[in-house]
C-alpha cells in the first residue's frame, strides 16, 4: 500500500505476478492431490508394510533353518546314543564288565573313553555341531568329596564349526582325560576340567530320568538344554542329549552335541538389508514371555544388555508389529513363531520354544521417519522446481505483452511482437491513430501543400503495384483496416503484412497513415488514383 | 520477485545440504555399517573383549553408525590358518572379516597379496605418534606401510607354579634366583626331577618334568641373540653357529633326561595337570594358567602363579622377544575402512588399552598407557597374576632389549620343521637311552 499526498493507494498486482501465483497454485494443488492419493492408497506407509513383510519372510526362513538344524542335531544325537551305547557295552563285555558295573571300576574309564574319541569326533562332524560329549554315570575317584556331582566322560569342542576344513587347531578337549588330548594331538581347552560337574546339569539328569521313568523309545528321549555356559566356561551353549542305554535297558549316561552361541550366530544372522540391529532369537517361552537369558541370539548388534540384566522379554501382540519389552523398558518390534524342538509323544513335548525376529523399536521408527523425510524432500524439491518453472513461464509468457506495450508507447507501429492478437491490437491502434494523423496532416497540407511532383510520383508508383498489391491498396483507399482486408480477400494477416511492406516500399511511404495522407490529398485534388 | 526466488532457492540449497551432508566418512548413525571382527582373545579374555565390543557398539559405535560383530573367536593359529585359506582362495574358505587380530607371519602373507589396508591412511601423523614406535615398526613388516595396528603386545616371561616350587624349594634349597638364567633352570629341573623321583622310591626314574618352552623356535632365536649371534641369517636358519649349538645342546641335554618337556603345545596344558611347574611363554598366556591343578586321580590343588623376567644364557645380554600381533584391516570400501579406524583408535585409547591389559595380560601399546598411567594404575588391577605380570613387564622394559623376529619366506614351514626335528631327535635319544 502506498500513500500519495495523504491518500491511500492500493498497489495493484502485476499481471505477471498474478500469472505466477496462478501457476504456483496449480502446482501446489497437483502435488497436494498426489499426496492425498498416496495417502489414500497407503503408499506413504508402504515402507512400514514392506518392513513387516520382510520381517515375516525372514522369520519364516529363520524358523525353517532352526527346525532343520536342530532337527538334524536331534536325529544325530539319537543315532550317536545308539552307536555309543552299543560300542561301550561291547568294549566293557571284552573286559568282562557291564555298563552298570562302571561305577565300581574307575580304572577302566580312561582307556574306555579314549577309545571313543574318533567315533565322537566323526559324529560331531556329521551332525555339524560345535561340540560333542558323552558322560558316563561314573567318576574316576568316588572317594572325593564332590564325587556325587562329578562324572567322567569326554567333551570335544570345535572352535570353528562353520569351517569345512576341520584342522586340529580348531579342536579342543573341554572335558575328559588329558591323555585323550595328548594321544590325539589335541590341546586342552583353556577352561578344561577332567570331569563334568553335573550338580545343575539338566542335560545330564533330564534324559536319564526320562529314560528311567518312562518306556518311551530313544527318539522320544532326547533333550535340549536352554542356553547356558557350562561351569567355568565363558561361552553359552545349547546341548542336545540322549540317554545311553545298554541292551538290558540300563541307563548308564548321556551323550549328545553342542550348538554354541557362535555357531548359532553364524548360522542364523538376519539379513543385513532388514536392519543392522535385527536379532534372531531362539528362546524358551510362550506367547507372552520369552526367557531371554536362556536364549540363543544371532545378530550383529549387541544384545548383552538384555541378556545379562534381564530375564524376560514381555510380548504384546500389537499391530502391525508385536512389541517385546525388556524389564528395563527397552522396546523391540518384531514377530515370533513357536518352534517344535520335540516330536509328539516326547518326554519333553511340553517344553515350549519360540523363534523371534526383533528390531529395536527406534530403528523401525527411524526407518519410517527416514522414508517420510525422503518423500518430504522429494515433494519439497518438486515444489521448488515447480515454483521456478512458474516464475520463468510467467515471465516468458508476458514478454510479448510488455513488448506490445512498449511498441504502443513508442508509436513504432511497424514493429511486431509475433503474437497475432497483440499485433492486431497494434494494427488497430495504428489505424485509429492513422485516421487522426491524416486529418491533422490534411489540415496542415491545406496550408502547406507539397510540390506537385511528389503527388505525381506517388500516382506513378501506384502503377508499379502488382495486381494483388493493388487489390490491397484499393481496399486501404476505401478505408478498410488490415483485419477487414484479410476477410475480404481471404488472405492471412501475414500475407497482408507482406503486401503492406511491398506497397510501402513501392510507394515510398513509411506507414499506412502516410499512405492515407497521400490518398486523401490526391482525392481532394480530384486526381485519379 | 527475484528476492522471493532467491529465498526459495536458498531454502532448497539448505535442505539439500542438510540431507546430502548428514554423514561423515560415509557413516550414518541411522544406517550403521557392520564390521565383522575375528579375534583370538578367547577363554578368560573373551568376556573382557565381549564387554569392550558391546561398550563400543553402545557408545561410539551408536553415535557414529558402526556395529562391531564378532564372528570368530579362535586361537591365533586357527585364525592364521583361516586367513591364509582366504588369501590362497582355498575351497571352503570363509569370508574375509573386516578386522582381524593377526601376527606378522599372517599379515605378511596377506600384505604380499595386496589384501591389506595401509592403516596409515586411517590415522593422522600425530595420532600415530602416541604409539610406541617399535610396536608400529613391527606392524610395518619392513615396508613403508602400516599393516598391523598394535592393539596389545606381549613378550615372554617365566611362569612358575609357586605353590609346588615352594614345597620343592623347602626340601632342596632351590631358589627363584636360579630361574634367572637358562643354565639355572636346567640345574633346577634336574634337581626337581630327582626330588619328585624320590617321592616314589618304589618306582625308579619316574621323576617329573620341570620346564617347557612354549616356542622352541623363539627360544633358539632369542638364545642366539642373547649370546651375540643370529639364528636366522639371510632368511635361512644358520645351524652352524656356535651360539646355535650352545642353545640347542642346552635344550637337547635336559630334554633327553626328562627334565624338560617334549610337547607340541602350550605349557598351560601341562600346568593344568601338574606335569610341569615352570615355563617360558607369552605374557598373553597368563590367563590360560589355571589356578587349579588337576591330578590324574581327579584330586585338585589350588596353586599360585609366579611370574619372573625372561631368563638369559650365562654371559649373554638381556634380550627378550617382542610378540603379539595387532589388528589388520583387510581391504574394503572407504566407509568400512574409516569405521575400522575409529574402532582401532577407541580400542587403543590409553584408558581402554589399559583396561584391556588389566584383564588380559597383554602389554599396552601407547606411550601414555605404558608410562605413567600403567605405573599408577597397576595397584588397582584386580587379577593378582596380571598385576604380577605387569610389574615384571615394567622391569623388563627398563632392563631388556626387545627383539622383533625377522620375517622371511617360508618361515612357517621352517619353524615347524625345526621344532619337529628337535623334538624327534630328543625322542629318538630318549628311546635309545631307554628313558620314558
Amino acid at each position: 500500500m502506498n500513500f500519495v499526498e495523504g491518500k491511500e493507494v492500493h498497489k495493484a498486482f502485476t499481471l505477471r505476478f498474478k500469472l505466477f501465483l496462478l501457476l504456483t497454485l496449480l502446482i501446489v494443488s497437483i502435488l497436494f492431490s498426489v499426496i492425498v492419493i498416496l495417502t489414500a492408497t497407503g503408499t506413504l506407509t508402504a515402507g512400514l508394510r514392506e518392513t513387516e513383510r520382510d520381517m515375516k519372510a525372514e522369520l519364516n526362513r529363520f524358523r525353517s533353518d532352526i527346525i532343520e538344524q536342530f532337527g538334524q542335531v536331534s536325529a544325530h544325537t539319537v543315532q550317536f546314543s545308539k552307536d555309543l551305547s552299543r560300542e561301550i557295552e561291547r568294549e566293557l563285555a571284552l573286559m568282562g564288565l557291564t555298563p552298570p558295573e562302571l561305577r565300581d571300576h574307575p580304572e577302566v574309564l580312561e582307556s574306555l573313553i579314549g577309545e571313543e574319541y574318533e567315533r565322537s569326533l566323526f559324529a560331531m562332524q556329521r551332525a555339524n555341531g560345535s561340540g560333542v560329549f558323552f558322560i558316563l554315570d561314573a567318576t574316576v575317584n568316588p572317594l572325593l568329596i564332590n564325587a556325587k556331582n562329578s562324572r567322567t566322560g569326554l567333551y570335544i569342542k570345535n572352535m570353528e564349526p562353520n569351517i569345512i576344513h576341520a584342522a586340529s587347531d580348531y579342536i579342543l578337549i573341554l572335558r575328559g582325560f588329558s591323555s585323550v588330548g595328548r594321544q590325539n594331538g589335541v590341546t586342552l581347552h583353556s577352561q578344561w576340567r577332567m570331569e563334568f560337574d553335573v550338580a545343575d546339569a539338566d542335560y545330564f539328569r533330564a534324559p536319564m530320568d526320562a529314560a528311567k521313568n518312562t518306556d518311551l523309545p530313544l527318539s522320544r528321549l532326547y533333550y535340549w538344554s536352554a542356553a547356558a555356559a557350562l561351569p567355568g566356561t565363558a561361552e553359552q551353549v545349547m546341548l542336545c542329549s540322549a540317554p545311553l542305554i545298554d541292551s538290558a535297558g540300563n541307563v548308564f549316561g548321556v551323550c549328545g552335541f553342542e550348538v554354541s552361541s557362535m555357531l548359532f550366530k553364524l548360522s542364523h544372522m538376519p539379513e543385513s538389508d532388514l536392519s543392522q540391529r535385527a536379532v534372531c532369537i531362539l528362546a524358551p517361552g510362550t506367547d507372552r514371555e520369552l526367557y531371554i537369558s536362556q536364549a540363543m541370539v544371532a545378530g550383529g548388534y549387541s544384545v548383552r544388555s538384555f541378556k545379562e540384566q534381564n530375564q524376560l522379554l514381555t510380548i504384546r501382540e500389537n499391530e502391525p508389529f508385536h512389541s517385546y519389552r525388556e524389564q528395563n523398558g527397552t522396546l523391540y518390534s518384531g514377530f515370533h513363531v513357536p518352534i517344535p524342538l520335540y516330536p509328539d509323544g516326547s518326554a519333553f513335548e511340553k517344553e515350549k520354544w519360540t523363534a523371534a525376529l526383533i528390531i529395536p523399536d527406534d530403528d523401525i521408527s527411524a526407518s519410517v521417519v527416514s522414508m517420510n523425510l525422503k518423500l518430504l524432500g522429494l515433494f519439497f524439491g518438486l515444489l521448488v522446481i515447480g515454483i521456478s518453472i512458474s516464475y520463468f513461464l510467467s515471465r516468458k509468457f508476458l514478454t510479448p505483452f510488455s513488448r506490445g506495450v512498449e511498441i504502443i508507447k513508442s508509436k513504432d507501429y511497424v514493429a511486431r511482437t509475433n503474437v497475432p492478437e497483440i499485433d492486431d491490437l497494434i494494427e488497430f491502434l495504428s489505424s485509429d491513430q492513422g485516421g487522426k494523423e491524416s486529418k491533422k496532416k490534411t489540415k496542415h497540407r491545406n496550408h502547406d501543400a507539397l510540390p506537385e511532383s511528389v503527388y505525381e510520383e506517388f500516382v506513378r508508383n501506384t502503377k508499379r503495384l502488382s495486381p494483388a498489391e493493388r487489390a490491397v491498396f484499393n481496399l486501404y483507399v476505401e478505408g478498410y483496416t488490415a483485419k477487414e482486408i484479410t476477410s475480404i480477400l481471404c488472405l492471412s494477416i501475414n500475407t497482408i503484412k507482406t503486401h503492406n511492406k511491398r506497397i510501402y516500399m513501392k510507394l515510398n511511404v513509411a506507414s499506412r497513415e502516410e499512405l492515407l495522407v497521400y490518398v486523401n490529398i490526391l482525392r481532394e485534388a480530384g486526381k485519379e488514383i | 520477485m527475484n528476492r522471493a526466488l532467491a529465498v526459495i532457492l536458498g531454502i532448497a540449497l539448505l535442505f539439500g545440504i542438510q540431507t546430502g551432508c548428514g554423514t561423515k566418512g560415509g557413516l550414518d548413525p541411522d544406517r550403521p555399517v557392520t564390521l565383522t571382527l575375528w579375534h583370538n582373545y578367547g577363554g578368560q579374555m573373551k568376556e573382557t573383549m565381549d564387554l569392550m565390543v558391546d561398550e563400543f557398539n553402545e557408545t561410539v559405535g551408536a553415535e557414529k553408525g558402526i556395529i562391531i560383530n564378532v564372528t570368530s573367536v579362535s586361537s591365533s593359529d586357527a585364525l592364521h590358518e583361516k586367513l591364509v585359506m582366504i588369501a590362497n582362495g582355498d575351497a571352503g574358505a570363509p569370508e574375509m572379516p573386516d578386522i582381524a587380530t593377526a601376527n606378522p607371519k599372517t599379515a605378511v602373507i596377506l600384505a604380499d597379496k595386496g589384501l591389506l589396508t595401509d592403516l596409515k591412511s586411517l590415522f593422522a601423523e600425530n595420532e600415530l605418534d602416541a604409539y610406541l614406535p617399535r610396536f608400529l615398526e613391527e606392524g610395518m613388516l619392513g615396508t613403508d606401510h602400516l599393516y598391523i595396528f598394535p592393539t596389545a603386545k606381549s613378550t615372554e616371561v617365566v611362569f612358575l607354579n609357586k605353590t609346588v616350587f615352594d614345597r620343592f624349594s623347602k626340601d632342596t634349597g632351590a631358589s627363584y634366583d636360579d630361574l634367572a638364567t637358562f643354565e639355572g633352570i636346567a640345574r633346577t629341573a634336574a634337581l626337581y626331577y630327582d626330588w619328585t623321583d624320590a617321592q616314589t622310591p618304589d618306582i625308579p626314574r619316574d621323576g617329573k618334568t620341570f620346564y617347557h618352552a612354549d616356542s622352541l623356535f623363539n627360544l633358539t632365536q632369542i638364545g642366539c641373540r642373547q649370546l651375540g649371534g643370529d639364528f636366522i641369517k639371510e632368511g635361512r636358519p644358520d645351524y652352524s653357529s656356535e651360539e646355535f649349538q650352545k642353545v640347542r645342546d642346552y635344550f637337547f641335554d635336559s630334554a633327553v633326561r626328562g627334565h624338560f618337556a617334549v610337547f607340541d603345545g602350550y605349557a598351560s596344558d601341562l600346568f593344568k595337570t601338574g606335569e610341569i611347574i615352570c615355563s617360558t611363554g607369552s605374557t598373553a598366556g597368563v590367563l590360560f594358567f589355571d589356578p587349579v591343578v588337576t591330578y590324574p586321580d581327579n584330586t585338585t590343588e589350588r596353586v599360585e602363579l609366579m611370574i619372573l623376567p625372561y631368563p638369559t644364557f650365562a654371559g649373554g645380554e638381556k634380550v627378550a622377544v617382542q610378540r603379539g600381533g595387532g589388528m589388520i584391516v583387510p581391504k574394503t570400501d572407504d566407509a568400512k575402512a574409516y569405521a575400522a579406524g575409529i574402532f582401532l583408535k577407541w580400542f587403543t585409547s590409553p584408558e581402554n588399552n589399559l583396561r584391556f591389559v588389566s584383564f588380559t595380560g597383554y602389554l599396552p601399546v601407547t606411550k601414555e598407557a605404558f608410562g605413567e598411567i600403567m605405573t599408577k594404575e597397576i595397584d588397582v588391577v584386580q587379577d593378582r597374576n596380571i598385576r604380577s605380570l605387569l610389574e615384571t613387564s615394567i622391569i623388563m622394559q627398563a632392563e631388556y632389549d626387545f627383539f622383533i623376529p625377522l620375517l622371511f619366506d617360508g618361515m612357517d614351514v621352517v619353524q615347524d620343521q625345526y621344532t619337529k626335528e628337535l623334538m624327534n631327535s630328543v625322542s629318538d635319544a630318549r628311546t635309545a637311552q631307554g628313558i620314558q
